[in-house]
């Protein structure tokens, strides 16, 4: 990849393979660098960037320390030299299975971070329509949240990826936090609709999520998408 | 999409009043109102990631877009309140059809359903975030798929802050509710 192309691409590819050309100019390299880096800040899948220079010109170790410091995650960046004998084809094979456990593993942490930030997180009356989601201690309740949202608890243990019993148990659990305040944000939309017209929409096909059922999404996890839906028609966003 | 193809337009000096509804019930909420608030959530002309903020050319427009929201949900159409941005913006202009051809856009492409979530673009977020990676344009202006499915013609921008620099100005209109807010920042 050249240096407009790293700038134009929307996110980074799961797999970025940069060979150093021999004549790169240092400056130059601080750019791109900067570039990639706040393209991984900006990025919540894994991307791994191998970052290749010709055999002859490994920098020292205070450069490398310098290249990867502006990476947000510098574990996930290699540093190779580039040899005649390895194809990028092979370096790929062997990358293969490491990449696969990073989006494995993404994938199961993605709920566990809870919702991107919200122009309603600090609306006293927003938070007051889904006050009757929480207990005593300010935590969400599953079993408030799953009464709310007409599922029985065993569905939305299996949601949450907990047994029945453990949900029973500890229903607002603060292990189980940054996954309910996804159903939170979604609840939201209580602000423009009643509880029985909010249970209607979960069941209603949308035209703006391609003919899909609110709850066809909620099923399938996709609970950021479904939330971002809910900000935008709080917020009125254009279509 | 290509930077190099966007480096040979020249931008259209817009200087207008931009509008957007939004439901009572959502804008009373929380006073003050931050009317310029980015999540970085993904739209139409902006993967997830990727700040900026949408408006609509004009009130009718933008009654449109409202509607078409509301629609979506159970019961009567919720009132609403509108705004407005006072915009001096370099942009970008989709109705120009030579710009889509230099774009290599097709008119399909700017009504055609886009991804939500991290890991692919449609056309017209890579063309939102090639946008926000330079300063000749700091807006584009696209036509709006609400009036487009009412059968009438209207349009839309996304103003990005990071393409946002003085000379062009983007400043919300609040009255008495909220302070002025304004990109780029005073």
């Amino acid at each position: 990849m050249n240096y407009t192309e790293i700038r134009e691409r929307s996110a980074l590819p799961d797999l970025l393979v940069w060979d150093i050309a021999k004549k790169e100019v240092k400056e130059g390299l601080f750019v791109l660098i900067k570039i990639l880096a706040k393209k991984q800040g900006g990025a919540a899948h894994p991307s791994l960037i191998i970052i290749r220079f010709p055999a002859a010109q490994i920098p020292d170790t205070t450069t490398l320390t310098k290249l990867l410091r502006p990476f947000p995650r510098p574990e996930q960046v290699e540093i190779r030299w580039r040899t005649p004998k390895m194809k990028v084809s092979d370096l790929v094979r062997v990358v293969d299975s490491k990449l696969t456990l990073m989006r494995e593993q993404n994938e199961s942490q993605a709920l566990q971070r809870g919702p991107r930030p919200s122009p309603f997180d600090q609306s006293k009356k927003v938070l007051a329509v889904t006050g009757d989601l929480r207990v005593d201690n300010g935590n969400l309740s599953a079993a408030r949240i799953a009464k709310l949202f007409g599922i029985t608890e065993s569905q939305i243990a299996s949601w949450l990826g907990k047994s029945r019993q453990a949900l029973n148990q500890a229903p607002a659990a603060d292990a189980i936090q940054p996954e309910l305040q996804f159903l939170e944000r979604i609840a939201r939309l209580r602000l423009l609709v009643s509880e029985s017209d909010f249970r209607k929409w979960l069941k209603m096909p949308n035209e703006l999520l391609e003919g899909k059922q609110p709850f066809e999404l909620l099923a399938s996890n996709q609970w950021q998408e479904l939330a971002d839906f809910v900000d935008d028609t709080l917020s009125g966003s254009p279509t | 999409m290509d930077l190099a193809a966007l480096k040979k337009l020249t931008p259209v000096m817009v200087t207008s009043t931009l509008a957007r509804c939004v439901p009572r019930d959502a804008l009373e909420s929380h006073l003050p109102v931050d009317f310029l608030y980015t999540s970085g959530k993904a739209g139409r002309y902006n993967p997830a990631g990727l700040n900026c903020i949408y408006f609509s050319e004009n009130a009718i427009v933008a009654v449109r877009e409202y509607e078409r929201r509301m629609s979506t949900l159970p019961g009567l159409i919720k009132p609403f309140l509108t705004y407005y941005a006072e915009v001096n913006l370099p942009v970008l202009d989709l109705e120009d059809a030579a710009v889509l051809k230099a774009l290599d856009l097709e008119e399909s492409d700017l009504f055609a359903p886009w991804p939500k979530s991290l890991g692919s673009a449609s056309k017209t977020q890579q063309l939102g975030e090639v946008v926000s990676l330079q300063k000749e344009f700091a807006a584009i202006r696209f036509p709006s798929d609400a009036a487009h499915r009412a059968h009438e013609t209207g349009f839309n921008f996304v103003i990005y802050p990071s393409s946002t620099k003085a000379p062009a100005r983007l400043k919300i209109e609040t009255g008495a509710i909220s302070p002025s807010q304004e990109w780029p920042p005073i």
